[in-house]
């Protein structure tokens, strides 16, 4: 049996410009997700974060995040954590509207384990927003590590512009079910 | 059709200038490139840099930035206009002979022409040696498809390196 699986595929060509991307009725069928993510927004600015929930639950509280970025050169690399949320966020996925033009975010999400319904859900993503320019938040390298603090299945991910900024043409999302042998 | 498919795999037989992934076909969604090398250079002491080209582009034409911990330390910078990028670094002569540094570079809609730059993504790290791990993000500023990368290291890559192209599908 095949390990990888394309679930879905998302991508904002000749339609209006969306401020989510919603994939719901996940089948439980597999032992992890995965989400690969090109994106860019009509923000005004260099980046946009992208938001994570699941199961449509925005319960403040219910999700935390830890991180580490970059962005600023003499800052070098920093980090951060959110406890309390109601969404994952710090999630530098996506360019913004004044990044180079043709220019997109480059990112990803593994969930694993996400269907059982004894643990709470943990996500690992990576996220880039590249530029042509050097300078202080003129481009942004996060890695995060997210919890959803709820045990059951995760059938649902909304990926939200921050904002209610729109994603733009040629944004693509993908969703991957993979299984272990 | 398998979601992941393996394109190509270069294996080192002997040490290498260049490891050249050509005629690569516009039929996937995205590109994933899975290496594990090392460079016989003995110079670069801070491990030695991988340096990727798109279709034989060598203008300035490429951005990069990083984000990388090594040993006790953290960095973060880039570069707006070079004339390749680096995906990563890997264990040199310098290092214990059996070391190989891994790195993952993702190629995200490498095929969607006149629409979307290249943006890469690459995690790579050794634990021996210069002990480094790292988060790169790249572009190359041409909303061309990718039919072509080039890889090359300080110096030469060393016998036993191994670099395999997957095409990922929509």
């Amino acid at each position: 049996m095949a390990a990888w699986t394309h679930i879905a595929h998302d991508t904002i060509i000749g339609g209006l410009p969306a401020v989510s991307v919603t994939w719901s009725s996940i089948s439980g069928s597999y032992d992890h997700l995965l989400v690969k993510v090109s994106a860019r927004t009509d923000k005004a600015g260099i980046y946009d974060p992208v938001r994570i929930q699941f199961n449509g639950d925005s319960t403040s509280g219910n999700y935390s995040n830890t991180y580490i970025q970059a962005g600023e050169v003499a800052a070098s690399v920093s980090g951060g954590q959110d406890d309390g949320e109601n969404y994952i966020h710090h999630f530098y996925a996506a360019c913004g509207g004044t990044a180079l033009a043709n220019t997109f975010g480059a990112a990803e999400i593994w969930i694993p384990n996400y269907a059982n319904s004894s643990t709470y859900k943990s996500v690992i993503c990576s996220g880039t927003v590249e530029n042509n320019l050097n300078g202080d938040w003129e481009w942004v390298l996060t890695q995060l590590a997210g919890l959803w603090q709820n045990q059951n299945a995760i059938t649902q991910i909304d990926l939200t512009t921050e904002g209610a900024s729109e994603y733009q043409a040629y944004s693509t999302f993908d969703l991957y079910g993979i299984k272990g042998a | 059709m398998a979601v992941i498919e393996a394109i190509a795999t270069t294996y080192l037989e002997a040490d290498a200038a260049s490891v050249t992934f050509s005629s690569i076909p516009a039929t996937y969604e995205h590109l994933q490139l899975r290496i594990n090398a090392r460079s016989v250079d003995t110079t670069q002491t801070t491990g030695a840099f991988i340096y990727l080209r798109f279709n034989g582009v060598s203008s300035a034409v490429y951005s990069r930035h990083f984000m990388t911990g090594y040993g006790t330390a953290e960095a973060g910078g880039g570069t707006a206009a070079d004339s390749y990028i680096k995906p990563g670094v890997v264990n040199t002569a310098l290092d214990d002979a059996a070391a190989y540094s891994g790195l993952v570079v993702d190629i995200l809609d490498y095929a969607e022409d006149g629409n979307k730059n290249t943006t890469v993504m690459s995690h790579f790290g050794s634990g021996l040696g210069y002990n480094i791990v790292g988060l790169f993000s790249s572009m190359w500023d041409s909303t061309d498809d990718v039919t072509q990368i080039a890889l090359t290291t300080y110096d030469d890559f060393a016998r036993g390196s191994e670099f395999t192209l997957y095409g990922i599908q929509e």
